[in-house]
């Protein structure tokens, strides 16, 4: 089952854009991303910081879902937080298997009471902006037979909650959804500069960058360009 | 600027004690990626190199070029989006070489225009391959309208072929899950840097490739990781300024002094 990205992106854009509160947002992105993966659950957490103990869990598709959010929470350990904070996928085909023991002893003792026997995380990540993490789970042991799926659809998610950021500052709405952006080197130089200009988190940066394009109605990449070429700088009082 | 010391075989000799290091040490995609396009200008007769690895779409990324001079890595970019030697190269797993641009602009329409005004003529692209998998392509642009010679063209793929093996061998990679959690942090990595290249550029009033070379230099004379140092510059704004102020008897302007 091949994920068409662009359909997924529109829609985990449906639901940033209709969904009446926030908190909200995590369980109903959730079931969008169980709907497009062969696993049994899907979690979803929002980190608040760095380490395990800043983590609140946003949504889960089952109680299971949950459980293993919460386990990693008490612990500060597990495939998710080592997600989060080396950046990368984190594929466990057995959570019972000497790796997973070897890395996270507590939570491969704890995890086999939930009856989750592969665990696959994935954070939500655009270079140093770390939003979170999707992972999902399943009663088998076994590699995830569509990690391509799976990889796309964490990009996806991460572009919605990306979304859902530049709106808070900006009711205009962007044109298309162009999920490119992720792999212009200029999009990611601009907000560093930006961060670096507005002396703001990098994840600020980005919502500032992108609600600007929303409201100037034009490409990030040439909107990145400008502030690349210093064409565009961005102060406190406007967007430049 | 890249310093030349020794005979070809004294730099092909080091370049591969260099590239044993990476596999031996805490291996890093990355640091490995740019090792080796350094190399392959300083020991091929090419203007500019770039290691480009496949991501979860299907889409070749650059993850390391020879030097990051916008214009360059723009090209390389144009390259990934739009027919050209590269793509091709990826999706047949085999070489592909284009001499005199010029006569391939009707194969290569938007790239030939692009490349052609930043005064590259040829191109070598060969692929970053294993039996069955190709994970990416090693890119070589250069400014004369002729080839490689033959032994370069050896060497250039055994380059390309030293990475590959490094990727896909390291840690008994029995499971692609390792492979796949690597390349994925790879490329993140790569997004880390080039938020690190704004950052360096904002408050150093520099240049992107400038700002690189900075990163690079300061990375290597600490024994950190580029990945590492990046994440440093765009997390903590004081890194930023402590190595900026680590640079400063060197004037912003100052060359690169070579792979090693």
């Amino acid at each position: 089952m091949a994920v068409d990205r662009t359909r997924l992106a529109a829609g985990l854009a449906a639901i940033v854009a209709d969904v009446p509160g926030q908190e909200e947002l995590p369980d109903r992105l959730c079931q969008a991303c169980l709907a497009a993966l062969p696993v049994d659950g899907v979690g979803l957490s929002l980190m608040t910081g760095e380490h395990a103990g800043a983590r609140m869990l946003l949504g889960a598709t089952d109680e299971v879902g949950q459980q293993i959010e919460e386990l990693q929470f008490s612990l500060g350990e597990g495939p998710c937080v080592t997600a989060f904070s080396e950046a990368r996928p984190v594929l466990v085909p057995d959570v019972k298997g000497d790796e997973a023991r070897r890395h996270w002893p507590a939570f491969a003792e704890q995890v086999v009471f939930t009856g989750v026997r592969s665990l696959f995380a994935f954070p939500l990540q655009v270079g140093a902006i770390g939003i979170g993490v999707l992972d999902c789970h399943s009663s088998q042991p076994g590699s995830l037979s569509e990690i391509t799926e799976a990889l796309v659809v964490a990009t996806a998610v991460t572009s919605a909650l990306l979304d859902y950021q530049a709106r808070i500052l900006t009711s205009a709405q962007p044109e298309l959804i162009d999920l490119s952006w992720r792999d212009h080197a200029t999009v990611h130089q601009a907000t560093g500069m930006i961060s670096s200009q507005l002396n703001v988190p990098t994840d600020t940066a980005l919502a500032r960058l992108r609600a600007h394009t929303f409201r100037a109605g034009r490409p990030l990449k040439e909107v990145a360009a400008d502030v690349m070429s210093r064409r565009l700088r961005f102060t406190d009082e406007d967007e430049g | 600027m890249m310093a030349h010391s020794g005979s070809p075989e004294t730099r092909l000799t080091a370049a591969f004690v260099e590239l044993a290091d990476n596999l031996v040490n805490d291996f890093d995609v990355l640091d490995l990626l740019h090792t080796l396009a350094r190399h392959c200008v300083a020991l091929l007769d090419t203007a500019a190199a770039g290691m480009l690895l496949v991501d979860e779409m299907g889409h070749l990324q650059l993850l390391a070029s020879s030097n990051e001079q916008a214009h360059l890595v723009e090209l390389f970019q144009i390259e990934t989006d739009e027919p050209s030697p590269c793509t091709d190269c990826f999706r047949t797993g085999r070489p592909v070489t284009a001499v005199d641009l010029a006569q391939h602009d009707a194969t290569w329409p938007g790239f030939v225009v692009e490349a052609q005004r930043r005064g590259f003529h040829t191109v070598h692209a060969l692929p970053m391959r294993l039996r069955t998998e190709t994970i990416g392509a090693l890119n070589l642009f250069r400014t004369e309208p002729t080839s490689l010679d033959d032994d370069d063209l050896v060497l250039a793929q055994a380059l390309a072929d030293v990475a590959t093996i490094a990727i896909l061998q390291h840690r008994a990679l029995a499971r692609r899950d390792v492979l796949i959690e690597q390349l994925q942090g790879a490329l993140n990595s790569r997004v880390v840097i080039e938020q690190a290249k704004g950052v360096l550029a904002d408050r150093g009033h520099l240049d992107v490739d400038t700002s690189f070379n900075l990163l690079r230099r300061y990375a290597r004379g600490h024994h950190e990781r580029l990945s590492g140092v990046a994440w440093q510059i765009v997390t903590d704004r004081r890194r930023a300024d402590d190595i900026l102020r680590w640079a400063e008897p060197a004037s912003p302007s100052q060359p690169d002094d070579g792979p090693t």
